[in-house]
C-alpha cells in the first residue's frame, strides 16, 4: 500500500497556475499519483528533481500552447471568406507570424544572399557597437562623481612650456587651500607610483595600493564612507610615523578583514606598523585619478620639510563653488600664485598654474585616440550599410517581376508590401543576432588588447542603447533600399514588368546609377580608412624602430618595498640594496644586478631644479629628471658611458656626493667644455660631476631629457626610495624572480618581491597605445576593403547578368572578347575611380585628426596616398575582372533565344 | 471547417487511449505511451497532446470520484469519439498505403 507523499509545494502552486481552473484537479492529481510512485522506486529526492522537472516542462511548454492556439484561431478567422474585416491585434500577429514563415522560407532558398547580408550585418553593428561601447564608457559617461563638472585638476607649468603639467609644491597647495575662495574643496594626495604598504601575516605577504591624501579628499569626490569617517584635519597634522591611520576601500575590507563590522578602530599592521582604521569607502567609490586604491593614509601636510616651494611632488584636484566659473577660479589662482612669485626670487617668473577640468584631464590623449576609432567605426557602418543598401536593392529588383506576378493574381498592395517588409526583417534580425554575439566578442577583444593606460577602462561594458542604435541603422539602410524599389514596382504598369522583366534589360538605369554612386561612396570611405590606418602603421613601424638607448633584452625587473618602521635608516637601506645585489650576482647566469628609481622608458619622473655655474662666473638654473641608482644599473640595460666613471663602492655617504648626466644635460649646461669636474646643486647639496652617459628615452615616443643620476649609496638619507631591482641575464631566465625571492628570504622573510617583469614587457606597455589604435585600424581598414570587393565584385556580376542579352548581340555582331571586357571593367574603373578621388579628398581633410597619435610620418604623407589609391585600384580591376570573363563567355546564341 | 493534420503524438495519444479502454486517464496513458514507444513522456506534453485532441473533437472525457493515493484529487478518464475513430482510420488506412511495399526494403536498410 502507498502511502500519501506531498508533492513539492512549490512546483505544484507552478503547475496549478499555468493550468485552467476545470484542469487542474485531475492533472495535479495524475502527477502526485506518479510522483509517489517514482519516490517509491527511486527515492524521495529523486522524485522531487522529476516532479521539478515536470513542472518546467509545464512551464516551457504550456504557455506557448495557450498563445498558438489563439493564434491558429485568429489566423483561421482571417483566411476564411468574410471573415472580421477589422483585424484584431492577435489577428494581425498571426499575419505577421505567417509572413515570417514565408520569409524564412524564401530567405533559406537564397542562402548566398542572406550569408553575405548577414556577414555585413554582423561586422557593421558589430565593430561598431564594440568601439562604440569602449568609446561610451571612457569618454562620453561623465566622471563618477557628484556634480562632476565642478571637478578641475591643478597643474604647475613654465610659461615657455604650458602644457607640462607638473606636479604641485606643498606648500603652494596649502596657500591654494586657503586662500582661494573659489574651491568648495582642494585636495592633496601623493600619487608617485613608489607609494604602497605590504601586508604580511595573512596568508602570505603581499602589496597593497596606497594613496596618502590631505585632508578633504574624499569630500572634493563627494564620497562618503560606508562605515566611520574620512580624514579630517588633525590626521593631516600628525607626523605620519606617530599616529598611523588608514581608510580601508570595500574591496580591502572585504577581502582582508572579512568584512569585519568592528573594524573600525581596529587596528590593521602594514609595512609592520598598526594601522588605525578609520573608515571604509563604499564599494562605487573609485579614484579616476590615481586608479586603484587599496588602501588611503593621511598625507604629512604640515608647512615645511617636503612641503617646500621647490618639492613638486602632489597631485591636486578641486571641487569648485556651485556658482563659480573656472575662469573666476583661475584668476583667483592667479592672484594667489603671484603673491608666491613674489616671495620667491626671480627664477620662478616664468612659472604658472594652471586649472583644467578634470574630465578632460583624465580622458585626455586617450580621448583623441578613441574619436577617431569611432570615426573608423562610423565608417565601418557606413560601409556596412551601403553595401546591405546594394545587396537589397538588387534583390529587390530582381524580384520586380515575382512581385508583379502576385500583384496580377489579385495579392493587396500592403499585404505584398508587408511581406516584402517582414522578409527585410528577418534577414536584419538574423544579421542583428549575429552582430550582437560579435559585438559581445568585439568589446571583449577590445579590452583584452586595450592598454592599460586607457583611462577607465574598467568602467566599460556593453551597452544595449548602442547596440539598438546600430543595429537601427543597419536595418533601416536595409528597409529602405529594399522596400523602396519594391513599392515602386508596385506602382508602376503591371504589363510592363511582366513583358519586361523576362529580357532582364529594364533592371533600370535608374539603379544601375544608385548602385553605381553606392559603389563609388563605398570606395570613397574604404579610401579614407585605408589610407588612416596606413599612417598609422607607418607611425607604429618608425616607433618600433626607434633608438630608445637601453637593451631590454635578458633584462628582468621586479620592486621590493622596504617598511620604513624598520628600515628607518639610510645605513640599512643602502645595506640592504647591496647586500641583496651581491647575493643575485651569485645566481648563475646573472651577468649584472642593479637597481634606479624610475625604469627608463616608462615616463617622467621627479623632475626637480638644478643649478650649475656659467663661464662667466654666473649661475643658471633649469628642469632636470632626477634618477637614484645602486649597483650596476648602467651596465644591466646597456646604457653606454661617455665619458668621466661610473658609480663605484668607494662612493659612500661620508664620501664628497658625485653625480653623473645624461647627454642632454651636459651638453645643455656644459655645451662648450668638459662637464667632469663641474659642480652641480641639486636640492641644496653640491654635486660633483664625474662621468657623463648615454641619453636614455623617458617614452617610446624616443624623447630625451636632461637627466641627473645620483648613486643611492650616497643620496639613500633623502628618502627611503623606492628602488626597482634589475637584472641582465646571460639568457632568457623566466626562474630569475623565484630565485630572487629565496635570496631576499635569506636576507629578510618578511620582504615582498613584488611586479616581477621583464624589460621587455614594460616597454612594450608604452607602446601599447599605439598598437591598440593600430590594430583596431587595421581591423576596421580590412574590413572596409573586404566590403568594398564585395560591392564591385556584386554590382558587375549583376550588371553582367542584367546586360547578357546585349552582350550576346554585341557579340554576334561582332564585338571581340577583350571589347567586352573593356566594356564591363571601363564601368568599374569609372565608379572606382570616383570613389578614390572622393576619398583622397576626404582622407586629406580628415588626416589631421591624426596629428597627436602618431610619430615620424606626416599625415599627408603622398607614398600612403598613393599607395592607397593604388591598391584600390587593383583590388576592384581584380574584382570586376571575374563579372567581366563571365561576360565574354556569354553564348550569342542563347543570349538572343532568351531575347 | 478544415481538418487539421493529425500530429505523430496525438495519433499515438489516441491508439494508446484505444487500448486502455476504461482504465485511460493520464498516468496509465503516459505509462502505455513510455511502454510501447520506449521514450520518456513528460506529464506537460501529455496534457497538451489530450487537450488538443479533446478541442478537436477527438477525444472525450469525464471526471471520476477523487481518490486518497492521488491527494484526494479527481481522475479524468478518457475516451475516443466516433469522429477520432474515424480520423485514425483514415491515417491508418493512409500510412498502410504507404507502408505496402517497403518492409522488405527498409528491413534490408535497417539490418
Amino acid at each position: 500500500m502507498t502511502t500519501q507523499l506531498k508533492t513539492p509545494a512549490v512546483a505544484t502552486r507552478l503547475i496549478a497556475r499555468l493550468l485552467p481552473p476545470r484542469e487542474r484537479e485531475d492533472t495535479l492529481g495524475d502527477l502526485a499519483e506518479r510522483f509517489c510512485r517514482h519516490a517509491n522506486r527511486r527515492g524521495r529526492t529523486m522524485a522531487r528533481l522529476w516532479y521539478w522537472k515536470q513542472a518546467v516542462v509545464f512551464l516551457l511548454r504550456v504557455p506557448g500552447e495557450r498563445i498558438g492556439q489563439r493564434l491558429r484561431t485568429a489566423a483561421r478567422e482571417i483566411m476564411t471568406p468574410g471573415g472580421p474585416r477589422r483585424i484584431g491585434p492577435i489577428a494581425a500577429l498571426a499575419l505577421v507570424l505567417q509572413d515570417v514563415r514565408y520569409a524564412v522560407r524564401s530567405v533559406r532558398k537564397n542562402m548566398a544572399f542572406t550569408s553575405i547580408a548577414v556577414i555585413t550585418l554582423a561586422l557593421g553593428v558589430g565593430a561598431t557597437t564594440a568601439v562604440f561601447s569602449v568609446l561610451h564608457g571612457v569618454v562620453l559617461t561623465p566622471l563618477p562623481y557628484h556634480e562632476p563638472d565642478q571637478l578641475v585638476r591643478m597643474y604647475w607649468s613654465t610659461v615657455e612650456n604650458p602644457d607640462q603639467r607638473q606636479f604641485m609644491p606643498g606648500l603652494d597647495f596649502l596657500d591654494f587651500r586657503e586662500q582661494v575662495d573659489a574651491f568648495a574643496g582642494l585636495a592633496a594626495m601623493y600619487t608617485y607610483s613608489e607609494i604602497g604598504l605590504d601586508v604580511t601575516g595573512l596568508g602570505g605577504a603581499r602589496r597593497l595600493r596606497a594613496l596618502p591624501v590631505s585632508a578633504g579628499y574624499f569630500e572634493v569626490y563627494r564620497a562618503t564612507p560606508l562605515l566611520g569617517r574620512t580624514f579630517g584635519s588633525e590626521e593631516e597634522d600628525t607626523p605620519r610615523r606617530n599616529a598611523p591611520f588608514a581608510i580601508l576601500s570595500h574591496r580591502t575590507w572585504t577581502t582582508l578583514t572579512d568584512s569585519d563590522p568592528d573594524i573600525i578602530g581596529a587596528t590593521l599592521t602594514f609595512d609592520g606598523e598598526a594601522h588605525a582604521v578609520l573608515g571604509v569607502m563604499r564599494p562605487s567609490f573609485h579614484d579616476v585619478v590615481a586608479g586603484d586604491i587599496d588602501v588611503w593614509v593621511p598625507a604629512g601636510m604640515q608647512r615645511g620639510g617636503r612641503n617646500s616651494r621647490g618639492n613638486h611632488y602632489l597631485t591636486i584636484v578641486g571641487r569648485l563653488k556651485p556658482d563659480v566659473s573656472l575662469a573666476q577660479a583661475q584668476a583667483e589662482v592667479d592672484a594667489v600664485q603671484a603673491a608666491i612669485l613674489e616671495e620667491l626670487s626671480g627664477d620662478w617668473e616664468n612659472t604658472r598654474v594652471t586649472l583644467y577640468p578634470l574630465f578632460d584631464d583624465v580622458v585626455g590623449p586617450t580621448g583623441t585616440m578613441l574619436f577617431v576609432l569611432m570615426g573608423a567605426a562610423g565608417l565601418v557602418l557606413l560601409i556596412a550599410c551601403v553595401n546591405v543598401a546594394n545587396l537589397f536593392l538588387a534583390r529587390s529588383i530582381a524580384r520586380q517581376k515575382e512581385i508583379a506576378v502576385r500583384a496580377a493574381l489579385g495579392a493587396g498592395r500592403l499585404r505584398l508590401a508587408g511581406q516584402l517588409l517582414v522578409e527585410s526583417l528577418v534577414i536584419a534580425a538574423i544579421g542583428g543576432a549575429a552582430g550582437l554575439a560579435a559585438t559581445v566578442v568585439g568589446v571583449r577583444v577590445l579590452l583584452a588588447v586595450s592598454p592599460e593606460s586607457l583611462a577607465r577602462a574598467e568602467e566599460v561594458s556593453f551597452d544595449p542603447t548602442l547596440l539598438g542604435f546600430t543595429a537601427a541603422m543597419t536595418i533601416l539602410t536595409g528597409l529602405v533600399f529594399g522596400l523602396a524599389p519594391a513599392w515602386q514596382s508596385l506602382k508602376v504598369d503591371l504589363n510592363h514588368i511582366l513583358r519586361d522583366a523576362g529580357r532582364g534589360s529594364t533592371a533600370g538605369l535608374h539603379g544601375k546609377h544608385l548602385r553605381g554612386a553606392l559603389v563609388s561612396g563605398q570606395m570613397a570611405l574604404a579610401v579614407v580608412l585605408l589610407v588612416g590606418a596606413g599612417i598609422l602603421i607607418k607611425s607604429f613601424v618608425a616607433l618600433q624602430q626607434l633608438e630608445l638607448g637601453v637593451d631590454p633584452e635578458n633584462v628582468a625587473t621586479f620592486e621590493v618595498n622596504l617598511p620604513s618602521a624598520r628600515y628607518s635608516d639610510a645605513e640599512q637601506r643602502i645595506r640592504f640594496h647591496q647586500s641583496f645585489q651581491d647575493r643575485i650576482r651569485t645566481i648563475s647566469g646573472v651577468l649584472a644586478a642593479g637597481a634606479v628609481s624610475k625604469l627608463p622608458v616608462s615616463g617622467e619622473y621627479h623632475i626637480w631644479g638644478y643649478q650649475w655655474n656659467t663661464p662667466d662666473g654666473m649661475s643658471d638654473w633649469e628642469s632636470i629628471q632626477v634618477r637614484v641608482v645602486e649597483g650596476e644599473y648602467f651596465d644591466v640595460l646597456g646604457i653606454r658611458a661617455i665619458e668621466g666613471r661610473g658609480f663605484e663602492s668607494r662612493d659612500r655617504l661620508d664620501t664628497p656626493p658625485i653625480a653623473l648626466l645624461n647627454r642632454a644635460a651636459a651638453e645643455f649646461s656644459f655645451a662648450d667644455r668638459s662637464a667632469i669636474g663641474e659642480r652641480i646643486s641639486i636640492n641644496g647639496t653640491p654635486w660633483t660631476v664625474v662621468g657623463v652617459v648615454e641619453d636614455v628615452a623617458h617614452d617610446h615616443r624616443g624623447s630625451f631629457a636632461r637627466k641627473v643620476y645620483l648613486p643611492h649609496s650616497q643620496y639613500g638619507n633623502n628618502r627611503n626610495w623606492a628602488l626597482t631591482q634589475v637584472v641582465r641575464t646571460e639568457s632568457p631566465r623566466p626562474d630569475l624572480w623565484d630565485l630572487a625571492r629565496v635570496e631576499l628570504a635569506a636576507i629578510d622573510p618578511d620582504l615582498v618581491l613584488h611586479n616581477p617583469e621583464p624589460m621587455t614587457t614594460v616597454m612594450a606597455r608604452e607602446i601599447a597605445r599605439d598598437r591598440f589604435a593600430l590594430t583596431l585600424m587595421g581591423v576596421f581598414a580590412a574590413v572596409a576593403l573586404a566590403l568594398a570587393a564585395i560591392g564591385v565584385y556584386g554590382v558587375l556580376s549583376y550588371l553582367v547578368s542584367q546586360r547578357t542579352s546585349e552582350i550576346g548581340i554585341r557579340m554576334a555582331l561582332g564585338a571581340r572578347a577583350s571589347q567586352v571586357r573593356a566594356i564591363v571593367l571601363g564601368q568599374a574603373a569609372l565608379w572606382t575611380g570616383i570613389g578614390i578621388a572622393v576619398g583622397l579628398a576626404g582622407a586629406f581633410g580628415l588626416s589631421r585628426l591624426l596629428n597627436t597619435m602618431v610619430f615620424g610620418v606626416s599625415v599627408t604623407d603622398p607614398v600612403i596616398f598613393g599607395s592607397v589609391a593604388v591598391g584600390l585600384g587593383v583590388i576592384a580591376i581584380v574584382a570586376g575582372y571575374v563579372p567581366a570573363r563571365r561576360a565574354t563567355r556569354v553564348d550569342p546564341m542563347h543570349a538572343l533565344r532568351n531575347e | 471547417m478544415a481538418r487539421t493534420a493529425l500530429g505523430e503524438f496525438e495519433h499515438l495519444i489516441l491508439l494508446a487511449v484505444l487500448r486502455l479502454g476504461d482504465e485511460a486517464y493520464g498516468v496509465t496513458i503516459i505509462d502505455e505511451l513510455e511502454n510501447r514507444t520506449g521514450r520518456e513522456i513528460s506529464q506537460a506534453a501529455t496534457y497538451i497532446g489530450l487537450k488538443r485532441l479533446r478541442d478537436k473533437g477527438l477525444l472525450t472525457s469525464h471526471l471520476a470520484d477523487p481518490s486518497p493515493e492521488r491527494g484526494e484529487r479527481a481522475r479524468r478518464y478518457f475516451e475516443v469519439t466516433k469522429f477520432g475513430l474515424e480520423r485514425l482510420r483514415d491515417s491508418a488506412n493512409a500510412l498502410f498505403s504507404m507502408w505496402e511495399g517497403l518492409d522488405p526494403e527498409l528491413r534490408k536498410h535497417g539490418g
